[in-house]
């Protein structure tokens, strides 16, 4: 018996899976490739813990309200990728002419470079003018649904092609979390530092906690992430009076046209206060970091503040949810902003206020893409979720903060409320590509005190006047290609300039035409003028 | 007799239907320009054109649409942007007088003045020549309105301040005729920037970017980098009284904006009391 069991057991397994196989393929195409069934499928990154489920609730109701109001059956397929292969994926399938219908906009060179957008994805500017009609009944009603967002849509406003091009979900900050419990073990208070200089004090004081007792605990955990959020929060405040000297176009910002002009007319330098000063500021952050952080990923550090080996971490209002679940019961969680050194007896000088979340964007950006055979559906959905009802629903359901206007926060997420009060700006002496990776990449041995401030300095210096010519012309190379971009936009208007004869649909024309030659007047001025500075300045 | 009506008829009926069809071809192809699908929209076109009789108002646009497509398609070939170059020139020949001659040769003239694969090179003097003849034959259009806009540029884009100036004077004499025209806010933007960036005068470029907002500026300009340039170029000149208003400006008119914060700033240490800040997201956290 049990002889012929074992020699049919094999067959009986194969038998099994082919059945498995077919009955699921045949259910797949029933579900999705029936000929009565339209699928759309929408691919992303997002697996964080709930995201798959609140989009999949309102894909739900969407689908059941579709078929109400159509009598046709729709099917919404998530793709959830993953960052690690997000970009070969959204690169190759819209080469290869299978992109999915909607795709989260990142990563992918397709999906973020201006020529390539144009080319591949849906311009959404008529469609951000009408009135979102899910906002019928509500106090959005009859309002163009770019409005209903907290920022009139300004930051999904593509500059470059003067056109919306994705629609946002939720948006973003990031701020300390602290285990409230530890903190107060060692510090004898759950309040959380006011100041940078508290901060230190509070670090320094786990640190000798630690070395007393023998506890396994940091500070604050580490990876190449978290550093990263320290480097948005705080280096831009340093660069502040250098701002102030080497903006020559007053936009608050100094590029690397700029950048590069202001060195030449020994504005500043790699050894620069301004520069030098942050360096070492980020260098004594990282101190607070476990060993080894270079080399951990984010979910590494992740863990470590959730198992309680790190008494704080810098993360996003995204992981404000995953963090409180996992440490329920455990201990509390509490949050405070980034303490930037506007008192620091040296930093003081230059940093004069932290950086500024007013303008900040929306996030979980979605785009359609020119391949969909269903475009107008996509969109129909995409205001069927960002209606004030669903967009708080979906993001209270993952402690997110929303993006439309009047949506509440939940107490979660009070803490991450942008903060107008900041400045704006950048300083961007990465002039060159050598010296975007080299700068890039050394940034972490000096971070973590593999290489001083000096030595740091020293290099980039040596780097940015041997490529800094190349560079200057590389990017002005880009620009100007850019430039080229609008004019094909800006021709498929003069195109039928005149010729419509809808009145309203002539206007809106016309209205493009301006909007598009204010831009080619502005791109074609600056980069004339970039020219021009170069060959002042060349050597 | 009755051969001969059916034979007229049928006649006809093809007139009307290939008509019909490089209309709906026509159609098409507009649509295929809107969505910037230059490769599709150029099969389109050429297919119109084929079918339109040589001269019709259906030819010329479809000689437009084909001649633009392969302008503008990408990647950019020589051998389409010569084709493109000479079925602009057959189209300028064909259209005396018509509003679409007006658009070939504007958009002739910016291909003249565009570098699309290598070893291509600029020809400002023809770009020149075609935007002069545009304003000449059609003087009181908004295609000339682009024109001279155009025009203007290549004489301000340059390092000689005769150039310049000579620029300059153009815009404001086509503004004193046409100071209504659809672009005359765009002018007065070009006059302001080159008075800032080449010839030094932080006075004059206020006075035109106070012109140019008084006209009204483009749709979705960020109105508070406007504000934000234009109150330090006035601070930068002298102009406190209107640095003071911009930097208010920026505070009270604009919501989110990044320069709110500085424009407090600014406006303490020139010792006037800023307006208070508002927030936008006050309400959602309470």
């Amino acid at each position: 018996m049990k002889e012929k069991i074992s020699s049919y057991l094999g067959f009986g397994i194969l038998a099994a899976a082919v059945i498995y196989t077919v009955v699921t393929v045949f259910l797949n195409h029933l579900t999705y490739e029936a000929s009565d069934v339209t699928t759309i499928n929408v691919c992303h990154w997002q697996l964080e813990t709930g995201f798959r489920e609140a989009f999949q609730k309102l894909i739900d109701k969407y689908e059941k309200i579709y078929f109400e109001k159509h009598g046709k059956k729709i099917k919404i397929v998530q793709l959830a990728i993953g960052e690690r292969g997000y970009r070969q994926y959204v690169n190759t399938t819209i080469i290869g002419g299978t992109a999915p219908d909607i795709i989260e906009k990142a990563y992918a060179k397709l999906a973020e470079e201006p020529s390539y957008i144009a080319r591949f994805f849906v311009p959404l500017s008529r469609y951000v003018s009408e009135p979102n009609p899910y906002n019928e009944g509500t106090e959005f009603e009859g309002v163009p649904w770019r409005e209903t967002f907290f920022d009139g849509l300004m930051s999904c406003y593509n500059r470059t092609l003067l056109d919306y091009y994705k629609i946002p979900f939720s948006m973003f900050t990031i701020r300390i979390y602290y285990n409230k419990d530890l903190y107060k073990k060692i510090i004898g208070t759950d309040v959380p530092p006011k100041t940078y200089q508290e901060l230190l004090d509070v670090w320094a004081a786990i640190k000798e906690y630690a070395n007393k007792t023998g506890a396994p605990i940091v500070p604050i955990a580490g990876s190449k992430e978290q550093s990263e959020m320290f480097r948005w929060k705080f280096l831009p405040t340093f660069f502040y009076t250098l701002n102030k000297k080497c903006d020559y176009d007053y936009n608050g910002a100094v590029d690397r046209y700029e950048a590069w002009r202001a060195f030449k007319e020994k504005k500043w330098d790699f050894s620069s206060p301004q520069l030098v000063y942050s360096w070492e500021c980020m260098s004594d952050i990282a101190r607070n970091f476990q060993d080894g952080w270079v080399a951990a990923q984010r979910d590494d550090a992740a863990f470590m503040f959730v198992q309680e080996r790190a008494v704080m971490i810098a993360s996003g209002s995204w992981d404000a949810s995953s963090l409180i679940d996992q440490v329920e019961g455990v201990f509390k969680i509490g949050v405070f902003d980034f303490l930037i050194p506007t008192e620091h007896p040296v930093y003081k000088k230059y940093v004069k206020g932290q950086v500024s979340e007013a303008t900040i964007g929306g996030g979980i950006p979605w785009s359609v893409t020119k391949q969909s055979r269903n475009k107008d559906i996509c969109i129909d959905f995409l205001k069927f979720c960002t209606t004030k009802k669903n967009n708080e629903e979906f993001n209270k359901s993952i402690s997110w903060l929303p993006v439309i206007k009047g949506c509440k926060l939940s107490d979660v997420l009070k803490p991450f409320k942008p903060e107008i009060r900041g400045f704006v700006g950048y300083f961007d002496y990465q002039i060159s590509q050598e010296m975007r990776l080299r700068s890039q990449g050394d940034k972490w041995n000096l971070f973590s005190g593999r290489t001083t401030p000096k030595q740091y300095g020293d290099t980039l210096q040596e780097i940015f006047i041997r490529t800094g010519e190349d560079g200057y012309l590389d990017t002005l190379d880009n620009d100007q290609r850019n430039q080229r971009n609008l004019d094909r936009i800006l021709s498929s208007y003069i195109f039928k300039w005149g010729a419509q004869t809808n009145k309203d649909q002539a206007a809106a024309t016309e209205s493009r035409i301006i909007q598009l030659m204010s831009s080619v007047q502005g791109t074609k001025a600056n980069n004339f003028e970039h020219k021009k500075i170069f060959d002042q300045y060349k050597e | 007799m009755k051969k001969s009506y059916v034979k007229i008829y049928c006649v006809a009926l093809l007139f009307f239907c290939s008509g019909l069809f490089s209309e709906t071809l026509l159609d098409s192809t507009r649509k295929e320009i809107g969505y910037l699908n230059y490769k599709k929209a150029a099969e389109l076109a050429a297919q119109a054109r084929k079918k339109a009789k040589p001269g019709s108002d259906e030819w010329l646009e479809a000689t437009l649409a084909l001649a633009v497509s392969l302008h503008q398609n990408q990647p950019d070939i020589k051998s389409e942007k010569h084709r493109a170059e000479k079925l602009y020139n057959e189209l300028i020949e064909a259209s005396a007088g018509k509003p679409i001659r007006a658009k070939a040769m504007l958009l002739l003239a910016r291909m003249a003045s565009e570098r699309d694969y290598l070893n291509d090179k600029p020809d400002y003097s023809k770009s020149r020549e075609l935007y002069e003849k545009i304003i000449k034959e059609f003087s009181s259009s908004k295609l000339a309105d682009a024109a001279a806009l155009f025009k203007a540029q290549l004489d301000i884009y340059s390092t000689n301040k005769n150039e310049i100036l000579k620029g300059i004077n153009f815009t404001l004499d086509w503004l004193k005729k046409r100071p209504d025209n659809l672009f005359a806010s765009l002018q007065h933007q070009l006059i302001a920037s080159a008075y800032f960036r080449d010839l030094n005068n932080p006075k004059k470029s206020v006075e035109y970017s106070l012109k140019a907002e008084k006209i009204g500026l483009p749709p979705l300009t960020q109105m508070d980098y406007f504000y934000w340039n234009l109150a330090n170029v006035a601070q930068m000149g002298g102009q406190t009284n209107i640095a003071v208003k911009y930097y208010k400006k920026v505070i009270s008119d604009v919501v989110s904006s990044g320069f709110a914060f500085e424009s407090q700033i600014r406006l303490k240490e020139l010792g006037v009391k800023p307006p208070e800040l508002v927030d936008p997201f006050a309400e959602a956290a309470k």
